[in-house]
């Protein structure tokens, strides 16, 4: 079985499903969305972040780096595109100011650490969540820890983008879903392809096929993208598509400007949109 | 008083008699004022919102201020010159050597332990007050009436027999017996005084409402409290009157109503299922009496600002919860109360509301979280579960402790039965942690030797070297503090002891001893802590970085502290960030947080106190945290010098950014070696919708579920707040939560409102720490 | 109401109007200056005539007896002030048998309880710049009739 790594477990969360919510964030995402919240999580592995205002600039991540060719002088190293995400830097860092992000986490201790908020889950009518990155790029991981959780009693989620081969998904992971996020972001495949670096064929046909087996279970949503996704025409389409697919309740996502930051942790600069035109995107260099 | 005690008393009689004719002679002449359109008669001062003057108890120390209290900067009480030099001239000089500090002071001969409190920075307490911070039981009086415990006290003074013919103890009895007549017979006076001039301001009053509540309130008087209730109003009013009267007496330091939907609710039942109630009256009724327990505050110096911030006189009353059988207390009262408090926002009363989560219904829950939510800060929760099992274990029955009711800030007590006294020491923490790392002396008290001489820390070649330093200097801090609240415990039986609250009490009567006598069926005195969380993280620091990490050495972590960290920004960075902290998962963290606890559980119940009660540690700190964390130097957790120590048992202001973890960290303490109970402070950026309230429900149960035994909240951000702190013009009804309490936020020293901008804000959405703005990083205690 | 005349009298023949205002103009200058140890005898030097002179401040004297020694940490302030027979009287020495004796930590805090502005006695203890052996409450009538005193002469900050 192929492990996923694992970015972060985001505890008692309300916004990922209803009552409180443990969120789990996997690495690897086929997609390359030009807003994504959680760019560190496109890689599927291990991604190093620089938290420039905790940093005190005392140099012991140069110091630590094995590969002292490509460190000196990127500041800080991390954003050399040498980098090999080792790691070492974090560890010697006092300031806390630089994160390895993604770990492998057995099933059976994953499991282990989510229930232990089991009672919150239970007084809030909560759950657990997957989310990233894309989980069901891990289904049979994914699901060996849904499975685990369901007879444990804790109702499970995810958070998907729809890319993904629908056969091991119904086989290894549907089966233990209580609700599904899908997100449908631009109707227009030559957008899609373009904002997200994918053709939106087979997202397009999973959504139909599992809207009509999961029902009010599947809940559409889209993230209203200025100038990219939240125009008249892109939203029209969707929702045409929403209304006779027999998915729940249509959701969109109102876009706020917090994800230029974890770009710039990464070392990149974020994209910038502006509401009205639809070129308008300022594309990352 | 002062002109009774010193013009008036005959000095042969037995102090507990002399002074209860003080009391009625107080109580006898005291004016009889109805300053508004309340339904309630009276008043606790001569003002419509004032702060009574002990001059016998801690009155003097606003001696100084008397030319200047009118118009000081923080928190200005106007006195009158014409008040202020018969203070100076009159009252003050004839309580020069017998008020109880200095009484203590020539009984013991300047012992150390009083030289140790006065230097204010070790420990303080509120026993120069003598007896506060308590719970009465009302219901007795509303019951009864004073005529009814009159009767029961002479009846028991004529079994005793004729008083030449006694033994010591039975004469003690037997003045006891007499003193209780006379003072209740004072509060009867009053009453009858405001029957009378109700009467005569009903002849003159032209609003016709107005001249019927006067009517009724004259009828009310004249028989109420000296006869029992029969109605709600009467319970109500005899209720008000008894507090008035008991303010007579002692200190307006938290004395406590207590579970007032429990004892009021025979007579709100039977007056609305006879018809002569509404719920709309009974409403207004409750509104009444919230404001009237409003209309007085503290006497306090100026500096007393810095440690008892923004407080009034902080009585508490109690809701919900269990029965003494077990079975949902929860009624129709309850759900008054909570409206009353809802609608009017005030600082006093300290609402606070008891929830069983076995036993309470969710709609009791989620209804106290949508008066949270509207008010922003009231009530406080309480957890039932581990409440009573906590005073089980204390020694009390089952049945009076699922009684119980808060006293004060969060203290528990048996409501009626109990004299806890949990004020009697305010213990500073960080004074012996610091005494450790400076062989038993502190930089602020500069080359004093204040405690024993403990090993250095540069020899030390393990952790639990050091906590043995800090243990013994801890043991001796305690141990003062108790030698000296002791020692003011019996300076207080023998001048001032409380005849007519110790009539309001379960077990005085039946003993034949007043409450400072041990008299009350239960005793206790309890000590809280200031700086819990620093000090845990201190601890940590040194175990993990010093010697398990050895990533610097002793020597070099002190020199660090010294210098503030001016260079050492490794150092700090380090402190800050790699040092496990309480409030999260790690180990350490949570290994020394629980062993902090019970060590001082362990020291505190080795002692007992003059009545024979245990010592109770408790974490409340009022604004203590504050006052001292300004003068005090940097720690090895990472705080800077001068900054915010954390309040309550709450962890240090955004040290943890995951509220799960904080939340499982402080509901990890056993609650069991936590009797005086603890103020956690939580702080959410809103709780708006529906769905947002239902979930702050869920974590509230949760926690408790997990053993947290208290919690209360500001739900407001970092930016709301900031923006209060720099124009307070804008923000004049913005109540907080403090510690244990609620205040105006305009009441707060600048650096206490620093300090709730500062407190860690929990997004609703994510659960984590919010963004906290950076131009404010100062205000941090470790940035 | 002839008691009083007479002793307005003798107040003018010791001018003691004259000298209580001139002192009063030593102090304000020394709290404006440097701190030094005369800052404690210019205040009990003023406030004892000020009680010769104000019969409404006079009224702090009424049945009081009180003694009290000053000292400081820094330098070598041994200044005492004895109330009796409503009368004050300054000592440049030690006394014994005081009621309180009031130790600053230096001639700063000596100022500073002068003033009393946002600081007062307990906040100087707080601060250990304050502390003292014997009744308190002496301390407290002490800091009364100061605060009263400078308030009256226009010095002090409030």
């Amino acid at each position: 079985m192929k492990y996923p790594l694992v970015a972060r477990i985001q505890r008692l969360s309300t916004h990922d499903g209803p009552g409180l919510r443990d969120v789990i964030f996997f690495k690897g995402c086929p997609l390359h969305c030009l807003w994504c919240h959680n760019p560190e999580n496109v890689n599927a592995a291990a991604t190093m972040l620089w938290f420039e205002e905790r940093c005190i600039s005392c140099g012991k991540c140069q110091d630590a780096c094995p590969n002292p060719g490509h460190s000196k002088g990127a500041q800080p190293p991390v954003h050399s595109n040498q980098c090999t995400c080792c790691g070492v830097c974090a560890d010697a860092c006092p300031a806390l100011a630089i994160e390895r992000v993604g770990r492998k986490i057995e099933p059976k201790d994953l499991v282990s650490t989510l229930l232990k908020d089991k009672s919150y889950f239970d007084n809030s009518n909560g759950g657990i969540t997957f989310s990233g990155g894309e989980p069901a790029l891990w289904p049979k991981y994914v699901g060996n820890v849904a499975q685990s959780l369901k007879q444990h009693g804790v109702t499970v989620g995810i958070e998907t983008a729809g890319y993904f081969d629908l056969g091991p998904f119904q086989q290894l992971l549907q089966p233990w879903l209580d609700f599904i996020f899908f997100d449908l972001k631009l109707y227009d495949a030559k957008a899609h392809q373009k904002y997200t670096g994918i053709d939106n064929a087979q997202i397009l046909s999973n959504f139909s096929i599992l809207a009509r087996q999961m029902g009010q279970r599947l809940i559409p949503r889209t993230p209203l993208v200025p100038g990219i996704t939240d125009t008249e025409e892109n939203l029209r389409h969707i929702g045409a598509l929403v209304s006779k697919s027999g998915a729940g309740q249509w959701q969109h996502l109102t876009f706020n400007s917090s994800y230029e930051l974890k770009w710039k942790c990464m070392g990149q600069a974020p994209a910038t949109f502006h509401s009205g035109k639809n070129d308008s995107v300022n594309a990352p260099q | 008083m002062t002109t009774y005690l010193r013009d008036m008393a005959d000095d042969r009689e037995a102090p507990i008699v002399r002074y209860a004719k003080a009391v009625r002679h107080f109580l006898g002449n005291k004016r009889p004022l109805f300053p508004d359109e309340s339904l309630l008669p009276g008043t606790t001062t001569s003002k419509v919102f004032g702060a009574p003057v002990y001059p016998e108890l801690t009155g003097m120390l606003i001696w100084p201020e008397l030319d200047t209290i009118s118009n000081r900067k923080d928190n200005p009480q106007y006195l009158s010159p014409k008040d202020a030099a018969i203070l100076a001239h009159n009252v003050f000089p004839y309580w020069m050597e017998r008020n109880i500090l200095e009484r203590t002071r020539k009984e013991y001969h300047d012992p150390r332990c009083l030289k140790l409190f006065e230097k204010l920075v070790f420990f303080i307490t509120s026993k120069p007050g003598a007896v506060s911070h308590t719970i009465p039981w009302y219901e007795q009086i509303i019951t009864y009436g004073t005529e009814g415990i009159m009767a029961q006290a002479q009846n028991r003074q004529e079994r005793l027999g004729a008083k030449d013919n006694l033994t010591a103890e039975q004469k003690a009895q037997f003045d006891f017996y007499e003193a209780v007549q006379i003072a209740l017979d004072g509060v009867g006076a009053y009453s009858r005084n405001l029957a009378q001039q109700a009467k005569v301001l009903a002849a003159t009053e032209r609003d016709l409402k107005q001249k019927d509540n006067l009517l009724e309130m004259a009828r009310i008087c004249s028989t109420i409290p000296m006869k029992p209730a029969t109605g709600f109003r009467e319970a109500l009013t005899a209720l008000w009157i008894a507090q008035i009267a008991v303010h007579a007496e002692n200190i307006n330091m938290a004395i406590s109503p207590g579970r007032v939907d429990q004892y009021l609710y025979p007579y709100y039942q039977k007056d609305i299922a006879s018809g002569v109630l509404s719920r709309k009256d009974a409403l207004e009724l409750v509104g009444c009496f919230w404001l009237k327990l409003n209309d007085n505050t503290n006497l306090v110096p100026n500096t007393a600002e810095k440690l008892f911030g923004g407080a009034g006189s902080v009585p508490a009353v109690t809701l919900g919860g269990i029965t003494p059988e077990g079975t949902d207390a929860v009624n129709d009262l309850t759900w008054l109360f909570l409206r009353a408090t809802e609608l009017l926002k005030l600082r006093d009363p300290n609402v606070n509301a008891r929830y069983h989560h076995e036993v309470n219904s969710d709609a009791y829950l989620e209804r106290v979280s949508e008066v949270i939510a509207e008010t922003r800060a009231i009530p406080a929760f309480h957890n039932d579960v581990t409440a009573i099992r906590t005073l089980e274990k204390q020694g009390i029955e089952t049945a009076d402790a699922r009684d119980f009711a808060i006293i004060g800030c969060v203290e528990l007590g048996s409501a009626g039965r109990a004299y806890d006294m949990p004020a009697a020491i305010i213990m500073n923490l960080v004074a012996p942690l610091e005494m450790a790392l400076y062989q038993g002396k502190r930089p602020i008290t500069k080359d004093e030797q204040i405690g024993p001489v403990t090993a250095n820390p540069n020899e030390m070649t393990s952790f639990e070297q050091f906590f043995d330093s800090f243990k013994t200097q801890l043991k001796f801090v305690i141990d003062e503090a108790v030698t000296l609240n002791n020692s003011f415990g019996r300076i207080h039986q023998e001048t001032m002891p409380p005849a007519l609250l110790s009539a309001l009490f379960d077990g005085p009567i039946a003993n034949g001893r007043d409450l400072s006598r041990g008299g009350a069926k239960y005793n206790s005195s309890g000590a809280t802590h200031v700086g819990f969380a620093d000090v845990v993280d201190s601890l940590n620091a040194i175990e993990q970085v010093v010697f398990i990490d050895k990533k610097f050495t002793f020597n070099e972590l002190i020199n660090g502290i010294r210098n503030n960290f001016e260079k050492e920004k490794e150092l700090h960075a380090y402190l800050v960030n790699r040092a496990p902290k309480y409030g999260t998962s790690h180990p350490v963290a949570k290994k020394n947080a629980q062993q902090l606890i019970s060590l001082l559980f362990q020291l505190y119940q080795e002692h007992t106190n003059y009545r024979g009660g245990r010592y109770r540690p408790a974490f409340w700190t009022m604004t203590n945290h504050s006052g001292l964390g300004k003068l005090t130097g940097a720690l090895p957790n990472g705080r800077k010098a001068g900054r915010n120590f954390s309040s309550g048992i709450t962890p240090v202001s955004q040290a943890t950014v995951e509220l799960a973890d904080c939340l499982d960290a402080v509901a990890a303490l056993n609650s069991d070696e936590i009797p005086g109970n603890v103020a956690f402070n939580l702080k959410y950026t809103q709780v708006k919708t529906p769905e947002e309230s239902k979930e702050f429900s869920a974590l509230v149960k949760t926690y408790f579920q997990k053993g947290g035994m208290q919690v209360q909240f500001n739900i407001m951000n970092y930016e709301m707040l900031i923006r209060a702190m720099e124009h307070p013009e804008d923000s004049m009804n913005l109540l907080v939560r403090v510690s244990g309490y609620s205040a105006w936020f305009n009441d707060l020293t600048r650096a206490m409102k620093e300090e709730i901008v500062a407190r860690t804000a929990y997004d609703i959405i994510d659960r984590r720490a919010a963004k906290y703005p950076a131009e404010y990083t100062g205000l941090i205690p470790c940035s | 109401m002839l008691a009083r005349f007479m002793e307005d009298i003798v107040n003018i023949i010791l001018i003691r109007h004259f000298r209580l205002k001139r002192l009063a103009t030593k102090l304000k200058n020394h709290v404006g200056g440097e701190a030094t140890e005369e800052g404690l005898k210019l205040l009990l030097r003023c406030m004892a005539l000020a009680l010769c002179v104000d019969n409404e401040y006079r009224k702090n004297l009424k049945d009081f007896n009180g003694r009290y020694l000053f000292t400081t940490k820094k330098g070598p302030v041994n200044v005492a002030a004895t109330c009796a027979n409503n009368k004050m009287s300054v000592y440049e020495k030690s006394i014994s048998d005081f009621d309180v004796r009031v130790d600053f930590s230096d001639y700063k805090a000596i100022i500073d309880f002068l003033i009393q502005a946002d600081v007062d006695i307990i906040d100087q203890m707080l601060n250990q710049k304050l502390s003292f052996f014997g009744n308190l409450n002496y301390l407290y009538k002490l800091g009364y009739m100061t605060r009263h005193l400078m308030l009256k002469l226009g010095i002090a900050v409030s």
